[in-house]
C-alpha cells in the first residue's frame, strides 16, 4: 500500500506540467549527449548542472534523472551503429548490437535497446521506492562515527574500483578530493584553510564549476583532439523495428538485466560498465540460446540495456537513503541536492517528500517518455551525430562557460573550471580516477564533520569507531573493499 | 621514466602538511581541530605519493610512460585552451557578444569552417545566446565596457 500511496504522490508531483517539460527536455538531452560519442550521461548532468540551480528542487532532479536515463540508451546509439560504445556503461551493447547492424538488423537492435532500457527502468523504479525508504530510516539509528565509517565505505569502494585498477591511484584521487574539501571556513571554529586570504575562497570552490570541469571539459577537449578533418561520418541503418514476438523472446535476458543492474547500482563504485558487463554474461549463462551471444543477438542487446539502466535505479538507493553516491552521475545527482539546500537520509524523506518521490515519478516518467521519444528522436539523433562537430562542440563550451558563470557571476568560477578540466584531463591520461576525486570533494565535508564530531564525543578516543558495531562492520568492509583489489591481483 | 606526477604530489602533500600544521588544534574540546585533521590528510597523501613515486622510480611497472608534452593537448586543443582563459578574462571587460563571437570565430577557424559561415554562426549563435540569457532567463551578462548598459532594456520585459 505505501508502495502505491508514495508512487501517486510521485507520479501527481511529477505530472505538474513544468515538470514534464523538464522530464521531456532532459530525455532528449540525455539522448542526445549520450549518443555524441566522448559525450557521457554522466558530461549531459555536468553541462547543465549549473542551470540547475535555478530551477525548483524537484524540476532539477527530474530534469537530471531524464538525462540520465536518456544518455543511458542514447550511448546503445552509436555503440550499435559504430561500434563505439557512447558511454562505457554501453560496452556490453556492442557486442550483440554492432554484429546486428551488420548484418542489416540495426532497427531491431535498436528498438530492443530502447525497450528493454525503459523497461528495466520502470521495474527498478518501483524497487527503489520499496528500498530506499526503509533504507533511510535504518540511518536514524547512525551517529557521526557510523557516519564517517559509511562515508569512509563509500570512498574506499570507489577508489578500490575506480582507480583503473591501480588501487594507490584511486586512494591518491580520493585523498586528494578529501584536501580540496577542506579548503574554505573550519565549520567548527570558523578559521580560514587554504584561502590565501582570498574573500572568493571562504566557502570553498564551487562544486558546480568541479564538476562542470572534470567531467565536462575533459570530454570536449578529447573531442577537439580525436577531430578527423577528412573523415565524414555517415550512418546509414535498416530501421525496421523489431517484433512483439521478438520482444517477448528477450523478457528473460531483461529481467536478469534489470536485477542485477539494480544490484550492482547498489553498490558504491561498481557503476554501469560493469552492471551491464554482469547482466550480459549472466543472461548469457541463463539462456537457451548461448552460443548466440557476441555473434548478434537481440537476447544480448536487451540483457546490456536493461542492467544499465536498472543501474540508474539501484545507484540512487544507497545516494538518497545514505548520502553516499554510487557512480559520478550519482555523485552529480547528490551535488544537485545540496546545492538545493537538501541533505540526503532519513529526513529528506520526512520533510521534502515532494523532491524525493517527485524523483521517483520522475524517473518513472521519464523512462515511459523515452520509449516514445525514443521511436521518433533515433532519426534525429543520428543527424545530431553526423553534424559536423565544430559547430556542436563550440556551441557547447560557450553555454558550460555561461552556464559556470551565471551561477555567482565570479570569472573566478570559470578560472576554477578550466583548472578543474586540465586537471581532470591529466587525471584521465595517467589513470587517476576523476569519480573518486569528485566524491572526495562531494563527500569530504560530511567526512570531516563525522569524524571531527565522533572524536568531539568520545573525548578523543579513536575507539569510539570499534565499539560501535555499525560503525565497526562498515569500517571492516572498507578494509575488505580496500584489500580485496591487492588480493585479487596477488591471486591472478 | 616520467616521475613528475608522483613528485609533485609528495611536494603537495609536504606543502599542505606544512601549512595545515599551522592551524589551530585542539580547541573547544574538539581534538582534532581544524589543523590536525589536514595535517593527517596531508600525511596520507604523502604516504600514497610514496609509494607511487618507488613504483615508478624501480619501474616496476610503466605508471607514467609519456612525455608531459604529449600529455594534454594536440595543437588545437592546446590553442583552444588558451583561448578559453583568454575568454573568461577579457568576458567581463570586453563583453559577453563580443567575446562569444571571437570565441567562436577562432574554433571554427582552427577546424578550417570557411570564413563566411563561421561569422555568420558566431553572430547568430552569441546573439541568441545573448538574448536568453538576458531577456528570458533575466540573467546578467557581462556587457563589457563598448556595448551599452542593457538593464534598462531587461526591465522593461514583460515578465519582468
Amino acid at each position: 500500500m505505501d508502495l502505491f500511496n508514495n508512487l501517486i504522490l510521485g507520479l501527481s508531483v511529477a505530472l505538474e506540467i513544468q515538470n514534464i517539460i523538464f522530464i521531456i527536455l532532459g530525455v532528449l538531452w540525455g539522448i542526445v549527449a549520450g549518443a555524441v560519442p566522448g559525450l557521457t550521461a554522466a558530461a549531459g548532468i555536468a553541462l547543465v548542472l549549473p542551470f540547475t540551480f535555478y530551477m525548483e528542487s524537484v524540476s532539477a532532479m527530474v530534469f537530471l534523472a531524464g538525462i540520465w536515463t536518456g544518455g543511458m540508451y542514447g550511448g546503445s546509439i552509436t555503440a550499435i551503429l559504430m561500434n563505439t560504445p557512447g558511454s562505457i556503461a554501453n560496452i556490453a551493447t556492442l557486442l550483440d548490437g554492432y554484429p546486428l547492424h551488420k548484418k542489416g538488423e540495426s532497427g531491431k537492435a535498436l528498438s530492443i535497446a530502447l525497450v528493454y532500457s525503459s523497461f528495466a527502468g520502470i521495474l527498478t523504479t518501483f524497487l527503489l521506492i520499496l528500498l530506499a525508504e526503509p533504507l533511510a530510516n535504518y540511518a536514524l539509528k547512525f551517529g557521526p562515527a557510523e557516519k564517517f565509517a559509511l562515508t569512509l565505505f563509500g570512498l574506499s569502494a570507489v577508489s578500490s574500483i575506480a582507480g583503473g585498477g591501480n588501487l594507490i591511484k584511486g586512494l591518491i584521487s580520493c585523498s586528494l578530493g578529501l584536501m580540496i574539501s577542506t579548503i574554505g571556513s573550519d565549520f567548527f571554529t570558523g578559521e580560514e584553510r587554504f584561502t590565501g586570504g582570498k574573500d572568493v575562497l571562504l566557502d570553498g570552490f564551487n562544486i558546480i564549476a568541479i564538476l562542470v570541469g572534470l567531467f565536462a571539459f575533459p570530454e570536449i577537449l578529447k573531442q577537439v583532439a580525436n577531430f578527423n578533418y577528412s573523415k565524414n561520418i555517415s550512418i546509414k541503418f535498416n530501421y525496421q523495428f523489431a517484433s512483439f514476438k521478438e520482444i517477448v523472446i528477450c523478457i528473460k535476458s531483461g529481467l536478469i538485466g534489470s536485477f542485477i543492474g539494480m544490484i550492482v547500482g547498489i553498490m558504491p563504485g561498481a557503476g554501469g560498465s560493469i552492471a551491464s558487463l554482469i547482466g550480459w554474461s549472466e543472461a548469457k549463462r541463463w539462456s537457451k540460446n548461448k552460443d548466440d551471444f557476441g555473434k548478434g543477438t537481440l537476447e544480448g542487446v536487451a540483457a546490456s540495456e536493461s542492467a544499465n539502466n536498472a543501474d540508474i535505479q539501484g545507484a540512487l538507493v544507497p545516494t538518497l537513503a545514505l548520502g553516499i553516491p554510487g557512480s559520478v552521475s550519482a555523485t552529480l545527482m547528490l551535488s544537485a541536492l545540496i546545492l538545493h539546500g537538501l541533505r540526503p537520509g532519513p529526513l529528506l524523506f520526512t520533510q521534502r517528500p515532494d523532491v524525493v518521490y517527485g524523483l521517483f515519478g520522475g524517473l518513472f516518467l521519464s523512462n515511459i517518455f523515452l520509449l516514445i521519444i525514443g521511436f521518433f528522436i533515433i532519426k534525429s539523433a543520428i543527424k545530431i551525430i553526423n553534424t559536423n562537430p565544430p559547430f556542436l562542440l563550440s556551441t557547447i563550451l560557450i553555454i558550460i562557460v555561461t552556464g559556470v558563470f551565471k551561477i555567482n557571476h565570479e570569472i573566478f568560477d570559470i578560472i576554477v573550471a578550466l583548472i578543474f578540466g586540465f586537471l581532470g584531463i591529466i587525471m584521465n591520461k595517467y589513470k587517476f580516477s576523476t569519480a573518486a576525486l569528485s566524491l572526495g570533494i562531494v563527500l569530504g565535508q560530511l567526512f570531516e564533520i563525522s569524524f571531527r564530531q565522533a572524536l568531539t564525543i568520545s573525548s578523543g578516543d579513536p575507539l569510539i569507531f570499534i565499539n560501535r558495531p555499525i560503525s565497526l562492520f562498515l569500517i571492516v568492509l572498507s578494509v575488505i573493499t580496500l584489500s580485496y583489489p591487492i588480493i585479487f591481483k596477488k591471486k591472478k | 621514466m616520467n616521475i613528475i606526477i608522483p613528485t609533485s604530489l609528495v611536494i603537495i602533500s609536504i606543502v599542505y602538511s606544512l601549512i595545515g600544521s599551522t592551524y589551530k588544534s585542539d580547541v573547544h574540546s574538539d581534538p582534532l581541530g581544524a589543523g590536525l585533521y589536514t595535517v593527517f590528510l596531508g600525511i596520507l597523501l604523502f604516504i600514497l605519493s610514496l609509494i607511487l613515486l618507488i613504483k615508478s622510480y624501480a619501474g616496476r611497472k610503466n605508471i607514467i610512460s609519456k612525455s608531459t608534452r604529449e600529455i594534454l593537448f594536440d595543437k588545437n586543443s592546446f590553442k583552444i585552451s588558451i583561448f578559453l582563459i583568454l575568454y573568461a578574462i577579457s568576458i567581463k571587460y570586453i563583453g559577453f557578444i563580443i567575446c562569444t563571437v571571437s570565441f567562436f570565430c577562432v574554433f571554427l577557424h582552427l577546424f578550417k569552417i570557411k570564413p563566411k559561415i563561421y561569422i555568420l554562426y558566431s553572430t547568430l549563435v552569441s546573439v541568441t545566446l545573448y538574448i536568453i540569457f538576458v531577456f528570458l532567463l533575466n540573467t546578467p551578462l557581462s556587457d563589457g565596457l563598448i556595448l551599452p548598459d542593457t538593464s534598462i532594456y531587461r526591465y522593461y520585459m514583460p515578465w519582468n
